[in-house]
C-alpha cells in the first residue's frame, strides 16, 4: 500500500510539473500535398467574374486604417455582386508566425497583408501563389521599383505592393523656430546643437526622442556608412557587416552625443514607441523618427491642430553625408491554394488590381497619409498637391532599401536586445554589434551563408 | 487490498487517458525533438519535405556549455526570481492570513477585497502595472515628481528592472497563499491554543510552537506549488519587461518562448526538457526533505 502511495505521489508530481511545462511543441505535420502549378488564367478585367462566394483576408492594419480600407472593399463588392471579402484584423506583431502555422495546416486565408520582410520568407517556404500570370505583362511597371522589388522572389511576383514607407524625421515647427532653425535639421550635429536649446531632460522636454528598437537604430548605422549584411544574387549572405567600424561609430555617436544631451540617456523601452508619439503630439519633443503610417495619429495631437506645424524631412545625415532611412511597407500576398481554383484566383486578381489602382491608393494617401506604391497615384491632383506627401517623396528618394532574403525579418530580435544592452551601458557599441553579428551568423542565417 | 487498488486505477483511468493525450504525448514529442535540429525551415510542411536530422545530444551540449545561448545567466535570474517571489508570497500571505483569522467586523469584505488580485486575469494586472511604471507618463513618476524626485525609467534602469516585475508578481501571488494558509489556520484545533495559554505560553511562543508546525503540511505543498508556478510564470515577465532591457529579465520560460517564436524548435524543446528536469529534481528532493524533517 505504501509503495502504491509513493508511486501515486511520484505520478502526481510528474503530472504537475509536466502540465506546467507543456507549453506546446512544434507542429510537425509533413503531409505530402504537392503544390499545383498555377493554371494560366487571364485576369477578368472589368468583366463579370465567374467566382461566387467568399474571399478571406487577414489585415494587419490598425483600426484607423482598416476603416478606410473597408470602404474600398465595399466599393469592389458592389461592382462584383456575389463575392464577399471577409476581413479579419490580425495584430501585426506575430502575424507572420500565425500565417506560417495556418499555411502549414492548410487553413491560411486567401489573401494577407504581409510585411515586405515576410514576403520572401513566405515565398521561399512555398506558401504563396506566384501572381505573374494573373496580371497583364506590363502590370509590374506601374509600381515604384523599390516596393515592387520586395514582392519579387527568384523571378516570380509573390505580392502586389500595398503601401510603402520609410522612416523620416518628423519635427514640430514651433520648436524648430525656438531652437533657432528655419527648417528641419539636415545633419545629426545640427539636430544636437540646436536641440539642446529646447531640451530640459528633468522637465521632460526633449530635442529628440528615440524608439528603443533596433529598426530605428539602423539610421545610425547607414548614416555612418555601415551595412547590415550583403546578399549575392543567389540569395546567399556573403558578408555580415553589422559590426563594421562604421556601424560602431554610428552607435557610439548616438550613445555619446545624442543620448543624455537632447534625449533621455535611457528610457522605457517597453513603451517607448507610444511614449515617443505621445511626447511629440503633446509638443514637448522637437523631432522624432517616425513613418508615414503614424501621421494620421500625430495630426490628432495638441501640437498639430495646425497641420502645417508638422515638418517631415529625410533622416539627418551622419558623418559622411549619408542619410540612413529604412524602407518598409506591405504587400498583398495570396495563398498558393488559391491557384487551385482558377475562378477564385481571377477574382483575387481583379480585387488586387482594384485595390492597388491609382485612384484607390490616392484616397488612402489623402485620408491616412499612406504612401502609394502605384506611380500614377502621385500624379492625381489630390496627392500631387498634398504638402505632407510631397515631403515624404524627398524622404523616399533618400531612403535605403533593405535586403530581402528569406528569414531576414528574424534579424531584429537579437539586434534589438543588443541595442538595448548598449543603451543601458551593459555592452559597448562594439561588443553589442559583435554579439548581433554572431547571432545572425550562427542562428538567423545559419543555412544561408555563402560558402 | 488487490480489489481496492483495481478500483483506484479505474477511477484514475479517465484522468490518465486525458493526460496521456494532452500532456504525455506532447511531452514525448518534445523530448524526441531535442535530439534533432528541427526548426521552422526544415520541419517539413505540406509544401516541403522535412530535412531535419538527428544531432544526438548536441543541443544539450550547446546549451549546457553556454555555447551561443545564455542558459546560465537566465537560470541564475530565474532562481533568484523564484526564491524572492515565493519568500514574499509566503510571508506576506501568512501575515494576512493570521490577520484575517482574527474575529473583527467586516472580515468577509476584507477577504473578498484581498482575493481580487487573484480574480483579475494576470495579463490585465500586468498591463495595469505597466501604466504605473511608464517611464515618461507613469503614475509612479508623477507622484514622485510632486515631491521633486526626478523620473526614473523603471524598466531600463538597474536594479529597478529586476525589482518591478517582482513587485507585480508578489502582488499577484499573495491571495492564493493567503487563502490556502487561512484554510490551514482554521483547521488547527482551538484547544491546542487553550492548552498553551494554560501553560503560560506567549502569543509568539504559540505561533512558533503551534501555528507553524500545524501548518507544515499545508505550507510544504503551497511552497512547492508556488515555486513551480513562479518558476514558470510567463505573463508577468512577458508583459512587464518583455524580457528586456536587452534580455536581462528573461526567465527560462520566456527565453524558451522567444526561441520558439524564432522558429528554433529543437533548441526551445531542449529548454523545455531542461526546465522539466530541473523542476522534477527539485520536487523530489523537496518532497524527500519535507518528509524526513
Amino acid at each position: 500500500m505504501k509503495r502504491h502511495l509513493r508511486l501515486a505521489g511520484l505520478v502526481a508530481s510528474v503530472a504537475i510539473v509536466a502540465a506546467a511545462c507543456s507549453s506546446g511543441g512544434a507542429s510537425t505535420a509533413p503531409s505530402g500535398a504537392a503544390s499545383v502549378p498555377p493554371s494560366t488564367a487571364p485576369s477578368g478585367g472589368g468583366a463579370e467574374l465567374a467566382y461566387k462566394g467568399e474571399i478571406t483576408f487577414w489585415n494587419t492594419q490598425r483600426d484607423i486604417e482598416n476603416v478606410e480600407l473597408q470602404k474600398q472593399v465595399q466599393a469592389w463588392q458592389t461592382l462584383h455582386p456575389g463575392i464577399t471579402v471577409k476581413t479579419d484584423l490580425v495584430p501585426f506583431d506575430g502575424a507572420d508566425k500565425k500565417y506560417t502555422d495556418a499555411a502549414n495546416a492548410g487553413t491560411a486565408p486567401d489573401m494577407m497583408r504581409a510585411d515586405i520582410g515576410w514576403t520572401p520568407t513566405f515565398a521561399d517556404a512555398g506558401m504563396l501563389l506566384d501572381l505573374t500570370s494573373y496580371f497583364p505583362a506590363d502590370f509590374q511597371k506601374a509600381f515604384l521599383p523599390a516596393p515592387m522589388g520586395t514582392a519579387i522572389y527568384k523571378g516570380g511576383m509573390y505580392g502586389v505592393p500595398q503601401v510603402t514607407d520609410a522612416l523620416g524625421l518628423q519635427c514640430n515647427k514651433t520648436l524648430l523656430t525656438a531652437a533657432g532653425l528655419t527648417a528641419a535639421p539636415t545633419s545629426w550635429d545640427e539636430l544636437v546643437s540646436a536641440g539642446t536649446k529646447v531640451t530640459d531632460i528633468a522637465a521632460k522636454k526633449y530635442g529628440f526622442y528615440m524608439n528603443g528598437d533596433s529598426y530605428w537604430s539602423q539610421s545610425f548605422i547607414w548614416g555612418w556608412g555601415g551595412t547590415l549584411f550583403t546578399v549575392n544574387d543567389q540569395g546567399k549572405i556573403t558578408n555580415i557587416g553589422v559590426n563594421s567600424p562604421e556601424s560602431v561609430n554610428g552607435w557610439t555617436y548616438l550613445k555619446e552625443k545624442v543620448l543624455g544631451t537632447v534625449a533621455p540617456a535611457t528610457w522605457d523601452f517597453k513603451t517607448s514607441y507610444d511614449n515617443m508619439n505621445a511626447g511629440f503630439k503633446a509638443g514637448t519633443t522637437m523631432c522624432i523618427m517616425q513613418g508615414p503610417w503614424q501621421v494620421a495619429d500625430i495630426l490628432k495631437g495638441a501640437a498639430f491642430t495646425d497641420p502645417t506645424n508638422l515638418v517631415i524631412a529625410p533622416i539627418p545625415v551622419g558623418v559622411n553625408g549619408k542619410t540612413g532611412s529604412p524602407v518598409g511597407g506591405h504587400n498583398w500576398v495570396v495563398s498558393v491554394d488559391v491557384g487551385k481554383n482558377a475562378d477564385k484566383a481571377a477574382a483575387v486578381a481583379s480585387f488586387l488590381t482594384f485595390m492597388t489602382a491609382p485612384e484607390q491608393q490616392a484616397v488612402l494617401a489623402k485620408s491616412l497619409g499612406l504612401l502609394p506604391t502605384n506611380i500614377a497615384a502621385y500624379a492625381i491632383p489630390d496627392v500631387a498637391s498634398d504638402p505632407l506627401i510631397n515631403q515624404w517623396n524627398a524622404v523616399l528618394a533618400a531612403a535605403t532599401n533593405r535586403s530581402g532574403v528569406p528569414g531576414s525579418s528574424g534579424i531584429y530580435d537579437s539586434f534589438t536586445k543588443n541595442f538595448q544592452s548598449m543603451i543601458i551601458g551593459d555592452l559597448t557599441p562594439q561588443a553589442a554589434l559583435d554579439a548581433t553579428a554572431n547571432t545572425w551568423q550562427t542562428t538567423v542565417f545559419k543555412n544561408q551563408m555563402a560558402q | 487490498m488487490r480489489s481496492r487498488s483495481w478500483v483506484a486505477w479505474a477511477f484514475m483511468a479517465p484522468v490518465l487517458l486525458v493526460m496521456a493525450v494532452i500532456v504525455f504525448y506532447p511531452l514525448a514529442v518534445g523530448v524526441f525533438q531535442t535530439f534533432t535540429n528541427i526548426d521552422s525551415t526544415n520541419q517539413g510542411t505540406r509544401f516541403k519535405p522535412p530535412t531535419w536530422e538527428f544531432v544526438g545530444l548536441q543541443n544539450y551540449l550547446d546549451i549546457l556549455t553556454g555555447e551561443s545561448t545564455k542558459f546560465y545567466p537566465v537560470l541564475i535570474w530565474t532562481v533568484i526570481w523564484t526564491v524572492v517571489n515565493v519568500f514574499f508570497h509566503y510571508t506576506l500571505g501568512l501575515l494576512l492570513a493570521l490577520a484575517l483569522n482574527q474575529k473583527f467586523r467586516g472580515r468577509t469584505t476584507y477577504r473578498m477585497v484581498l482575493l481580487l488580485p487573484w480574480a483579475v486575469p494576470a495579463y490585465i494586472t500586468a498591463i495595469s502595472w505597466l501604466f504605473i511604471f511608464n517611464g515618461e507618463y507613469g503614475l509612479l513618476n508623477n507622484i514622485l515628481g510632486v515631491f521633486g524626485i526626478p523620473s526614473v525609467a523603471w524598466l531600463s534602469t538597474w536594479p529597478w528592472y529586476y525589482i518591478m516585475p517582482i513587485i507585480v508578481n508578489v502582488w499577484l501571488g499573495i491571495p492564493f497563499m493567503m487563502v490556502v494558509l487561512l484554510g490551514g489556520l482554521q483547521s488547527i484545533p482551538g484547544d491546542l491554543y487553550e492548552a498553551a495559554q494554560m501553560d503560560g505560553a506567549s502569543p509568539t511562543q504559540s505561533f512558533w510552537n503551534i501555528t507553524l508546525p500545524q501548518l507544515k503540511s499545508v505550507s510544504t505543498t503551497v511552497i512547492l506549488l508556488g515555486c513551480i508556478w513562479t518558476f514558470n510564470i510567463f505573463v508577468v515577465i512577458f508583459f512587464i519587461t518583455g524580457g528586456g532591457p536587452g534580455g536581462k529579465t528573461e526567465i527560462l520560460v520566456t527565453y524558451t518562448y522567444s526561441g520558439f517564436t524564432l522558429g528554433q524548435y529543437a533548441i526551445a524543446a531542449t529548454y523545455g526538457v531542461l526546465i522539466f528536469s530541473l523542476l522534477l529534481v527539485f520536487s523530489s528532493v523537496y518532497r524527500r526533505m519535507a518528509r524526513e524533517s
